[in-house]
């Protein structure tokens, strides 16, 4: 679905990649790890278009995409959860899900009213609120109405920044379970995440991202095994400690 | 025939091509940061892991030669503390240093995996009884046959080496239907039968794994023949991973090599430029998943060709055709290496002053026997007779010893080896 190749991106003078490589199957959870610096929103807005790479190239569907704006990349299918929800505070739940549709041909009124019964579904709690002006929600319920509304351009994938940040463990659980029953119904996901417990118990396969480089890949299993990552994103909470 | 990991083992030339780009990249960087002797190099040659943007980049990067190895013996290398490795395996250089290598968890689990595919395209299923006959002990043969014939879920019997009359006992009784051993100790178990007057057509075997030496399509054709089973070949090598680099399918027109996990290149050993596709030179194997022992280019020694044209069993991977010669004088029998520096090391306990020798490899009735000559020069002189021959047991047994093979040692008149200017040839390989 997506290919990554041998990518590089500046910030000034800064090289915040430096040749990064990754795919991610259809129908796949793909988990990109990594401190704070390591260069994963970098990764992410690069893919979306926001930024430009110096090198490389981005594949969607074999398809190159690293030179289109991000409004085609977007209607090409990828959609972005950005980090820390970005609501449209003002307006209504229900009026946020549908702006999420825009990036497609939006008169079909009953198409849009089909996708928005689909993510109500997928996240009651929106329909409860759909009055509601999205800046009251929790901030549980704003991640969720923020992947709802990617959700709404019906992407071929998603890509979510950061889902878990400053949520509490039950609802970054409760975010999750949603998650998996996406890729159960086929979905493509890139998950970046601080969260390595979290993305890894959902995810199936994963790369830690370490100073702009690809520093470990596998399958989540072998990233669990993995001692460096066991160190350095699982921390605490294993019986073992390392130095 | 079905494929063990069809995902892995018939993804598409631009899907292995994704992998092993990500793969290498990673493993680039592990072993940057992680491998001193790595940093130095990309240091003294002034590349970095960024350097690496296409597979092609590759040849930018420096090769690892077998006395880096021991250079760095015992755990030089190593990219990750001790304390993650869960298994320590070496190669055979008995006199000389011998390179070590370590695994960890995920190690192993990729390794059982290798192994797995490489038994399974041989014809091995779970159904199968597996009689593993190669040295259990530091060596990596049979615990790599070992650990995937288990993961084929096969019922596995590890008898080692030796003890022939129980080995056939074994397989008589235990009804075993796969051998996996060196193919010259294949044809000593038949023989062995037909000593014991067991019919060696009339048991359970059906598929042999082979390895660890090299053997020729005359020695496949006559344990075929003899034991009335199907001979498959694999290539491994110890400092790489063991069994389970490459191994062949029931097109036998070359052994797959497992290109998820390994690159592999062909090399011109004197100007070390890479040849084009199909063309014969030394190997070269990168390791992009291994994570205790990562290596970048080693230098196998072993001259082969590559093939990347489509195989009719459904695999992808490129094969590489069967070995049979090294670049540098290393013979193997019964799956030991001897280097003649190991021999020199030895006769030079004995002698001041190092005499002329030669190794001669033959075999006979199905076994290989090692006869080393050696020339009498003045300092060996001995006038005394019986001093002569208490020199004589005693470097043979030496050489026993300090080589791991039994051979014969024998003291040729001066000025028989070195005949003219040129050098003398230390190896006389006539199997």
């Amino acid at each position: 679905m997506l290919k990554v190749r041998s990518l590089k991106v500046n910030y000034g003078a800064v090289r915040a990649l430096k040749g990064v490589s990754f795919h991610v199957n259809e129908g796949e959870i793909v988990t990109l790890l990594g401190a704070n610096g390591a260069g994963k929103s970098t990764l992410l807005n690069t893919i979306c278009g926001l930024l430009r790479p110096a090198a490389g190239e981005i594949l969607l569907r074999d398809a190159t995409i690293h030179k289109q704006s991000p409004a085609q990349i977007v209607r090409l299918g990828v959609s972005q959860v950005p980090e820390g929800r970005q609501v449209f505070a003002s307006l209504s739940v229900r009026d946020n899900l549908i702006l999420g549709s825009y990036p497609r041909n939006h008169s079909d009124k009953a198409e849009i009213r089909k996708d928005i019964d689909t993510v109500e579904e997928l996240f009651p709690i929106l329909k409860e609120r759909a009055k509601q002006s999205a800046g009251t929600l929790s901030g549980g319920e704003q991640q969720m109405l923020a992947i709802a509304r990617s959700l709404m351009a019906r992407p071929k994938i998603l890509l979510l920044d950061e889902p878990s940040m400053g949520l509490a463990p039950i609802v970054v659980s409760n975010i999750f379970k949603t998650l998996r029953k996406l890729r159960e119904e086929k979905m493509t996901i890139l998950l970046i995440e601080q969260n390595a417990r979290a993305a890894l118990s959902i995810a199936d396969r994963g790369y830690v991202l370490e100073t702009g480089r690809i520093s470990i890949e596998g399958t989540v299993e072998e990233l669990l095994e993995n001692k460096a990552v066991k160190r350095a994103y699982l921390g605490k909470g294993y019986k073992e400690v390392w130095e | 025939m079905p494929i063990w990991n069809p995902e892995a083992e018939t993804r598409s030339r631009e899907d292995i091509v994704q992998v092993q780009l990500e793969r290498l990249q990673s493993a680039v960087f592990r072993c940057y940061k992680d491998v001193a002797f790595y940093k130095k190099k990309f240091d003294e040659l002034k590349i970095s892991p960024e350097d690496v943007q296409s597979l092609g980049d590759l040849r930018k990067l420096p090769f690892t030669s077998k006395s880096d190895l021991r250079d760095s013996y015992p755990y030089g290398m190593f990219a990750v503390p001790l304390r993650e490795i869960v298994r320590i395996h070496s190669s055979s250089g008995m006199t000389g240093l011998p390179a070590v290598v370590g695994y960890t968890r995920n190690d192993l689990k990729n390794w059982g995996d290798l192994c797995a595919r490489i038994l399974f395209a041989a014809g091995v299923t779970r159904d199968d009884v597996v009689q593993i006959a190669f040295d259990y002990g530091i060596f990596t043969g049979a615990f790599g046959f070992h650990q995937g014939a288990e993961h084929v879920g096969a019922s596995v019997i590890p008898t080692s080496v030796g003890h022939t009359d129980r080995q056939v006992k074994i397989i008589q009784d235990f009804k075993t239907s796969a051998l996996a051993c060196t193919p010259t100790y294949a044809l000593v178990i038949a023989g062995k039968m037909e000593e014991m007057g067991v019919d060696p057509q009339s048991t359970s075997l059906k598929i042999g794994i082979f390895g660890a030496e090299p053997w020729s399509e005359a020695t496949r054709a006559e344990i075929e023949q003899r034991l009335k089973i199907k001979a498959a070949d694999n290539y491994g090598i110890t400092e790489v991973i063991g069994p389970g680099v490459a191994g062949e399918c029931e097109a036998r027109c070359g052994l797959h090599i497992q290109e998820d996990h390994f690159i592999a290149e062909v090399i011109d050993p004197e100007s070390l430029e890479v040849l084009p596709a199909g063309s014969e030179g030394e190997l070269v194997i990168t390791t992009l998943t291994k994570e205790g022992f990562p290596l970048i280019r080693y230098r196998t020694g072993d001259i082969t060709t590559i093939d990347t044209k489509p195989c009719s069993c459904g695999r992808t991977f490129a094969r590489m055709a069967r070995v049979f010669h090294r670049t540098d004088d290393m013979i193997i029998v019964g799956g030991v290496n001897i280097f003649p520096s190991m021999i020199e090391n030895i006769l030079k306990q004995f002698v001041r002053e190092l005499p002329e020798y030669q190794i001669v490899v033959e075999r006979k009735a199905a076994k290989d026997e090692v006869r080393i000559n050696v020339e009498v020069t003045e300092t060996l002189f001995l006038d005394e007779m019986r001093a002569l021959r208490e020199l004589h047991q005693k470097m043979e047994k030496a050489l026993q010893a300090g080589i791991g093979v039994s051979l014969k040692l024998k003291l040729v008149e001066p000025n028989s080896i070195r005949t003219g200017d040129g050098p003398v040839k230390r190896v006389i390989d006539n199997r």
